[in-house]
């Protein structure tokens, strides 16, 4: 089992290895981010920049447009966060090829509280224009948008989370900007975001004891994203639920809500994710749960709107 | 780098030839940051016709000296200069701050592809010089930013500078524009000179004060080749070169008369160069 920073990780040190244009900068965090072992192995290649989120980015827009490709790397709270002015700025406004890989993103680093937990970054980037955003679950996705991102001159973030992964079959075709379509359902769809989308694979089975047969589509790329592909695969579908690990304002459920509005048979629609709240310390299963986002809640949510509505 | 009595003739002409084309500049339309841009004018003069690249740069060329305006209120020097330099024609619609005018609020690379590094947020230039200068060492170039005194309190530029010398930067020159005003009045930074001169030093800077509408010394310290970063404090007046706008902060970025425009034109065409 690895998490998906060490993937990332080990996914640059193979392309900065071959690539020597690939330059990544740390913010004091090398170690959890796990940009660390870059760092070991390349260093002639690697910045540490310190407790400054601000200052590195706008350097790692400077060393951008000298032609490179900037990697930078810290907890999601303090990448996108604290250094939000500097992203639309620096970065985009310059059109720069920057990179942004932000570890700890959603509850994931529960031990340490509401500070460095990140639930705002999805509408935190969706509201920059152009930026790519992409939140994946599994390990070839993870490669495969690592691949994408530095082939391209676009800039973009990835979130990943902080706990190791559950080892799941991830050979499904992954193309970038197409919802990835886990399991076939009917009437009920399940649609998540990032690492959530182990705990929606386990609603979905217990769904199963209930007699249900839900959809579920995964999507890591929140932009771009193939609005007609969400359409196609939500138009008959009446109960329609996101899961993120993420405020309900500006992230997923804003997106698939604004996409397929009027276009779908949908009776109900409910957004799970962070309700007007930050998080707490706690192990993360607890605070899954306690913030209704683990494969439990998730199932409830969907028995008692079909409850709710007597039908199917 | 020392100029000749003749160049530092033709370098006052250029100062004041480009006063005036701001002010043509403004007398199309609009309302810019004048006072800010006449007193960095020379800093800017320097830099682009003596400094970078010991001349006119060249600015397809990947080894090219560059010049990041972190103050990005001074669009109007750094307008005038790089169309002396025909980095562009002007167009009809090409008015200050105009629908589809290349001559955007702040200075935009987008439009003007000669500009290294969109600015106006303020702050952010210095760490994206630092960003270039990193890249410099390796590829042979020099960086050299511009900020306001009053840019001065925005704490990415602390950042910024706690970093250069730990990165052990010595391709990269700060130019401190210390005209003493900013949009809401004094500046509200250090009075006294001479002790935002001992900060830097104390961070590790090589540091120096200077008229910063001298030619002479803004050239001999922007070409100083030094084994440290280094800060030059260039003591300005803000409106520079027009009598009533000299430290007059009306003028930060006011949308000047028809007769003001023509009374400064008369003044520093009166003074000759």
């Amino acid at each position: 089992m690895e998490a998906l920073r060490d993937v990332i990780s080990a996914e640059l040190k193979k392309i900065g290895k071959e690539n020597k244009n690939l330059i990544v900068i740390d913010c004091d965090m090398g170690t959890h981010t796990r940009m660390k072992k870059f760092f070991d192995t390349l260093p002639n290649q690697s910045f540490q920049m310190g407790i400054c989120e601000q200052n590195a980015m706008s350097v790692a827009s400077g060393i951008a447009q000298c032609g490179k490709i900037s990697v930078i790397s810290t907890f999601s709270s303090f990448l996108v966060g604290r250094a939000w002015e500097q992203i639309r700025h620096s970065v985009v406004y310059n059109n720069s090829n920057v990179k942004l890989i932000g570890t700890h993103a959603g509850l994931s680093d529960s031990d340490d509280g509401g500070t460095h937990q990140c639930i705002e970054d999805f509408s935190l980037m969706m509201c920059i224009p152009k930026i790519e955003v992409f939140a994946p679950a599994f390990k070839n996705e993870t490669i495969k948008i690592m691949k994408h991102i530095i082939e391209t001159k676009t800039p973009a973030y990835i979130r990943v989370g902080r706990s190791e992964i559950v080892e799941t079959n991830d050979k499904f075709e992954y193309n970038i900007g197409e919802p990835i379509e886990l399991f076939k359902g009917k009437n009920i769809a399940l649609i998540s975001t990032g690492e959530i989308t182990h705990e929606v694979i386990r609603a979905k089975k217990e769904l199963e004891k209930h007699n249900l047969n839900c959809e579920v589509i995964h999507i890591s790329s929140l932009r771009p994203l193939n609005e007609k592909s969400i359409v196609k695969l939500l138009k008959d579908m009446k109960y329609i639920y996101t899961i993120e690990e993420h405020s309900i304002h500006g992230g997923l459920g804003s997106i698939i809500a604004q996409t397929i509005i009027g276009k779908t048979k949908c009776i109900e629609f409910k957004t799970l994710g962070m309700k007007e709240i930050f998080g707490q310390s706690g192990d993360i299963n607890c605070l899954r749960r306690h913030y209704g986002l683990d494969y439990m809640s998730i199932t409830n949510t969907v028995l008692e709107g079909i409850e709710r509505r007597k039908s199917i | 780098m020392n100029i000749t009595t003749e160049e530092l003739k033709e370098l006052k002409k250029l100062s004041s030839k480009l006063r005036i084309d701001i002010l043509e500049l403004l007398e199309r339309g609009g309302s810019g940051h004048i006072g800010g841009s006449f007193s960095c004018l020379e800093i800017l003069i320097s830099l682009y016709y003596k400094i970078m690249n010991k001349g006119i740069p060249n600015f397809t060329n990947k080894k090219r000296d560059r010049f990041i305006l972190s103050k990005g209120h001074a669009e109007l020097a750094m307008y005038v200069i790089l169309q002396d330099l025909g980095c562009f024609s002007r167009k009809e619609k090409d008015v200050l701050k105009a629908y589809n005018s290349k001559f955007q609020g702040h200075p935009n690379k987008e439009w003007i592809k000669e500009i290294e590094f969109s600015t106006g947020s303020l702050g952010q230039g210095i760490s994206f010089a630092l960003g270039q200068a990193i890249c410099g060492r390796e590829d042979g170039f020099d960086v050299y930013t511009l900020l306001g005194d009053g840019e001065l309190q925005e704490g990415q530029v602390w950042e910024a500078i706690i970093a250069i010398p730990r990165l052990n930067i010595n391709n990269l020159t700060i130019i401190i524009d210390y005209n003493k005003y900013q949009l809401e009045g004094e500046t509200l930074t250090i009075k006294n000179i001479e002790n935002l001169k001992q900060i830097f030093e104390a961070w590790g800077y090589y540091t120096k004060i200077i008229n910063g509408h001298d030619y002479e010394s803004i050239i001999r310290e922007c070409s100083l080749k030094l084994e440290k970063p280094k800060v030059i404090i260039a003591d300005t007046i803000k409106g520079k070169g027009v009598s009533f706008m000299e430290n007059n902060n009306e003028y930060h970025g006011k949308q000047l008369s028809k007769k003001e425009i023509s009374l400064a034109k008369k003044e520093l065409v009166d003074k000759g160069v």
